[in-house]
Order: C-alpha cells, then sequence, then structure tokens
C-alpha cells in the first residue's frame, strides 16, 4: 500500500515539526554557563584590574581603593547538582544549583563555611551577584558570580535580609 | 480373432505414450494387426464415452472458480483486519466528509504554524518583563553567623548586586561597610 501525502497534509506535519523544535528550544536548559571572579579589594594605592571595571559602580559605596581581579573562572550548572571553589584564603565557596525557575533566573544556595555564611538567589541572565567581607591580608575579598546574557531591567527589590542566631 | 504376440498391458503402454523407442514398431504392428486395432479402437471409443458422461455430469468448469475463490479470501481477510478497517473507515470519512476534514486539516496547520510565534512572543514577554519587571538577583535569604552582619546593597534598575558580609560588628578597623 502506498502512502501519499496531499498539500495540507505535508503542511500540517511541518507544523507539528516546528512546534516540536520550538516548545524544545524553550524547555529548560540542561546547564546554565557562569562567571566567578575572586577579587582582592584594599586601600594601598588605586589599582583597579579592568576586568572588574563593570562593578566599580556597585563597589563605589565600600571604602576600598583598589580591586585586584585574584582568579576567573566559569562553570556550567545544571540543577541538582554543585560545584566548589577555593578563595585565596582557604576557605571554600560552595554554590548549589537548585533549578531556572519559571522567569528564567537561575536559583542558588551559595555557602562559605568558614563563616557560616549562606544564602539562596535567583539570578537573571546578564546579572552579577557579589558576595563581600572575608577579610583577606589588608583587605577583604570579594566573589562575583556572573551569568551570562542579556540583563532584563530590574525593579523587584529583594526581601531584607536575615541574621542568623 | 486370432492373438498376436503383443499383450494388452503393451498395447496400453503405447497408447499412454510410454512406449516411446518403440513407437514406430507398435504403431506398424497396430496396422497390420487386426486384433490390436479393434482393441486400440475399443478403448479410444469408451474413453470418449466416458469423458463424454464425466463432462456431462459436471457441467461447464470455470477454469478461474478456484483462484477467485482464493482472491475472495484475500480481500475478507484484509477487509478483517485492523489496518483494513481503520482505512475503509478513513476512505469513508474523506469521501463523504470531504470538506470538513479539510477544514480541520486547514485550522490545525494554521494553529500548529502560529503556536510557535505565539510561544516565542510569551517567551519574550516574560523575559522582558514589560508588565512585570524582575529583578536582576532577588536575595530570597541570607544566612550569617559568629556575630557577623549581612548588608544587601541593590540599586534600582542595576544589575549587580552585593552583599556585603562585616565578620565582628563594631570593629571599627574592618569596617568597610556602606
Amino acid at each position: 500500500m502506498s502512502i501519499t501525502l496531499t498539500g495540507l497534509e505535508t503542511a500540517a506535519l511541518l507544523a507539528l515539526w516546528t512546534t516540536a523544535i520550538s516548545a524544545h528550544a524553550q524547555a529548560e536548559p540542561s546547564s546554565v554557563p557562569v562567571d566567578l571572579r575572586v577579587i582582592y579589594a584594599h586601600s594601598d594605592g588605586t589599582e583597579v584590574d579592568y576586568r572588574v571595571q563593570d562593578l566599580l559602580p556597585t563597589f563605589a559605596s565600600l571604602r576600598f581603593t583598589s580591586y585586584v581581579l585574584k582568579s576567573q573562572g566559569a562553570f556550567a550548572l545544571s540543577p541538582g547538582t554543585s560545584i566548589r571553589a577555593q578563595l585565596p584564603d582557604s576557605t571554600t565557596l560552595e554554590i548549589a544549583t537548585r533549578s531556572v525557575n519559571a522567569a528564567g533566573q537561575l536559583r542558588l544556595d551559595i555557602e562559605i563555611k568558614k563563616i557560616k555564611f549562606k544564602t539562596t538567589v535567583a539570578i537573571a541572565p546578564g546579572a552579577t551577584l557579589a558576595v563581600g567581607g572575608p577579610p583577606y591580608e589588608k583587605g577583604a575579598l570579594i566573589f562575583a558570580l556572573t551569568r551570562p546574557g542579556v540583563a532584563a531591567p530590574s525593579a523587584t527589590p529583594s526581601p531584607a535580609p536575615s541574621r542568623a542566631p | 480373432m486370432k492373438r498376436c504376440g503383443i499383450s494388452p498391458l503393451d498395447l496400453m503402454a503405447w497408447m499412454d505414450g510410454e512406449a516411446c523407442s518403440e513407437d514406430a514398431v507398435m504403431k506398424a504392428h497396430v496396422n497390420r494387426c487386426e486384433a490390436c486395432r479393434a482393441e486400440v479402437a475399443a478403448w479410444t471409443s469408451s474413453g470418449r464415452v466416458l469423458k463424454d458422461e464425466l463432462d456431462a455430469e459436471l457441467g461447464p468448469v470455470d477454469e478461474l472458480s478456484a483462484l477467485r475463490a482464493i482472491r475472495r479470501r484475500i480481500a475478507n481477510a484484509r477487509d478483517q483486519s485492523l489496518w483494513g478497517r481503520l482505512n475503509r473507515r478513513v476512505a469513508d470519512v474523506w469521501l463523504f466528509h470531504r470538506r470538513a476534514v479539510a477544514g480541520v486539516v486547514v485550522a490545525a496547520a494554521l494553529g500548529c504554524l502560529t503556536a510557535p510565534a505565539l510561544v516565542w512572543w510569551l517567551g519574550q514577554l516574560a523575559s522582558r518583563g514589560s508588565h512585570f519587571p524582575l529583578a536582576a538577583v532577588v536575595v530570597e535569604s541570607v544566612e550569617v553567623g559568629n556575630d557577623a552582619t549581612a548588608v544587601v546593597l541593590q540599586k534600582d534598575g542595576a544589575t549587580t548586586t552585593l552583599i556585603w558580609i562585616e565578620p565582628v560588628v563594631g570593629d571599627v578597623d574592618n569596617a568597610h561597610r556602606p
């Protein structure tokens, strides 16, 4: 028996195929790339690494005058997995990936056990979360987690941080 | 009638074509021998009578009737199969509701063609947040220990959020927070 397709049937099949591809493209990504920069902030001098220039407006409220990039790395985070990064002061930064929420934000648990710091954040494409404060040499360490992509306008404020007992 | 030396079995074998090597000899003998010729004539006559009687009893025989019956059985088996029934049902629907089926197919095709655009548009709407703007970074919770303090610095419209941890409260030398 031979099977022949009319023009309409071919169009319908093609449309279904296109829909399937589109749905696949809209599906949750299997892994999300993130960049991690570890910055040494201090007040001896005015050296500012060009690779942290984009963060200076945020750092403007700090009292440091010099920002040196100590290390930089790129990771691909998959939901349900975690990565560990060694900071210069021999502490360990642990990032656990929860999921990508409906708004496309990457939800992460970030922990530095040495100082008992733990946070849960959701990062949109193009956004950066910087965590700073641990003392290091004559200043402090700041690590910046950036999710590459096109940034969306920000409007919703974050809830007030809590403090552990 | 005087019998010759040819046995009736040899004569029958010759009539049935089983004495090929001696066909010419047998033929010459039958032409000469009156007894054998009479016997051959009698057998031929009785065989013709038998055939006529058989034809009369059976009537006209259609040689293709068996073939036709086999084909009919194949067709019946095909019609009884699931695929055959489905095929027949589809053919009936297409035959009697051709316009309706064509309409449904066109509607489905149009829907499928516009669905990707709709999905893409909804995705753009969600990511751009034209109606419900989203924060670049949402800090859901922060916990710090050892009497440390955490401050979240997040400006409207900025893509960078800073969480500053002050390890020891009241330590003037390490106080860099704003």
